[in-house]
């Protein structure tokens, strides 16, 4: 490489890592007990145990829970019902009109067995709320997560310019050389390389998903939008269904999984929400293996006669941000993958620092 | 010490073990994780390793 080159690729690595350098320790400090964040939050879980019955307990139709959670918030209505992966529980979302603000809405978890209300989890107190704030948007909301999403692209550009760089400074080092007989600065640079280029790929694929993932809003409703709007328009004109005409949610959710045998179903919007059509039950559909998981198959079943009206893929944008979430947070893979995450994340949190100590113990003389 | 497969030998490999280890554990969950496990510890395990051969961190 010419020595042109060279200078300017570790011009553009000081710089990209630079401007980024203190978001990226804040994330990467904020990630680190966010990777076992399910194991804190059932810690911290103060609910009362779910009834003791036999595990092969009937389960009630969906449709006594919702009566369950309409019954607890009389004149609102149902938006939304989510189903618990760990527990016997389905949460129903209430409110009084179809797309309530934040505040205006009442989340109701019911015993999928009983069709009790049992104590739900505020997701949105604690320290783990406020970590994930931090993480996700430094609580600046969809400005601040584009932001974020910024950096991480220019965290991106510092990997892609690192690793050019690292050609010419390991022209007469092998793979984790050392030189010891050197300065402290020397040592830290052959560390800040081995470490920067042995975790190159985790890096860089935790970094591009995590810049995937801010984009999540944008996408969303883009393919609102687009994909929804093509599948709903026979429906286009008509007046929304009122909320006396529609039919059983449960049925609707059965013809759902039987026109996509293999999975099950992650959330049904009612009909008028944000993530269903005025006249349908959309019923979200997952499948079984940590990817099909995150490929979700909206199926729409006309609120009224129960039938399928229509039932599409995700298109590419929408696969891609999907399965952007699972690469980024590291829970795919059980236990032992979330304690690698997390030593990957202390390995990043090294290089990070070790670059900024490079930068300001420079020599003066050759800025 | 000797440079094997060149700058780039030990990188590449550690980034394929890495990618690798990213995808198949989005296919399944149990036996495939595992492949996971190892693949996420391959670098790792190469830091530890070249630190060690150069006597830089004891047991």
């Amino acid at each position: 490489m010419r020595t042109a080159t060279v200078r300017t690729w570790c011009w553009v690595h000081k710089w990209t890592s630079l401007v980024c350098a203190l978001f990226l320790l804040m994330l990467c400090l904020t990630g680190l007990p966010l990777i076992f964040h399910e194991e804190i939050d059932s810690a911290l879980d103060d609910r009362p145990p779910l009834a003791a019955l036999p595990k092969n307990a009937p389960t009630q139709s969906l449709d006594a829970l919702v009566r369950t959670a309409t019954a607890m918030y009389p004149g609102e209505r149902p938006l939304f019902m989510s189903f618990d992966v760990d527990r016997p529980v389905t949460n129903v979302t209430t409110g009084k009109v179809a797309q309530p603000g934040r505040g205006d809405l009442h989340i109701t978890a019911i015993d999928r067995r009983t069709a009790k209300p049992v104590g739900a989890l505020d997701e949105d107190a604690g320290i783990m709320a406020v970590i994930l704030r931090l993480h996700v948007d430094m609580f600046a909301g969809l400005p601040g997560k584009l932001f974020l999403g910024f950096m991480g692209l220019l965290f991106c550009a510092s990997i892609v310019s690192g690793i050019v760089v690292y050609a010419p400074f390991m022209r007469k080092l092998a793979f984790g050389e050392i030189r010891t007989n050197r300065s402290r600065r020397v040592r830290w640079l052959d560390l800040h390389n081995l470490l920067g280029i042995a975790t190159a790929m985790w890096v860089g694929v935790v970094g591009l998903t995590g810049v995937v993932n801010t984009l999540s809003e944008t996408l969303t409703a883009v393919w609102r939008a687009d994909q929804l709007a093509a599948l709903t328009r026979p429906y286009q004109g008509q007046p929304p269904l009122p909320v006396a005409a529609w039919g059983s949610v449960d049925s609707a959710v059965r013809t759902a999984r039987a026109a996509a045998p293999g999975t099950d179903p992650q959330f049904v919007a009612f009909p008028g929400t944000r993530f269903s059509s005025k006249h349908h039950y959309a019923v979200w559909l997952k499948g079984a293996t940590p990817a099909t998981r995150q490929l979700l198959t909206p199926a729409l079943i006309d609120a009224r006669s129960g039938e399928l009206t229509a039932m599409r893929s995700m298109p590419w944008y929408m696969l891609a941000l999907r399965l952007s979430q699972p690469l980024h947070f590291g829970d795919y893979g059980a236990m032992p993958m979330k304690m690698l995450w997390a030593l990957l994340d202390v390995v990043a949190i090294i290089v990070l620092g070790s670059g900024v100590y490079l930068w300001l113990s420079r020599r003066k003389v050759s800025a | 010490m000797k440079r094997v497969g060149g700058t780039f030998g030990i990188p590449i490999v550690l980034a394929v073990a890495t990618i690798i280890a990213l995808i198949s554990g989005l296919l399944g969950d149990g036996a495939v994780d595992a492949i996971a496990w190892l693949g996420l510890a391959a670098p790792l395990a190469a830091i530890i390793w070249v630190l060690r051969a150069q006597r830089l961190v004891r047991r």
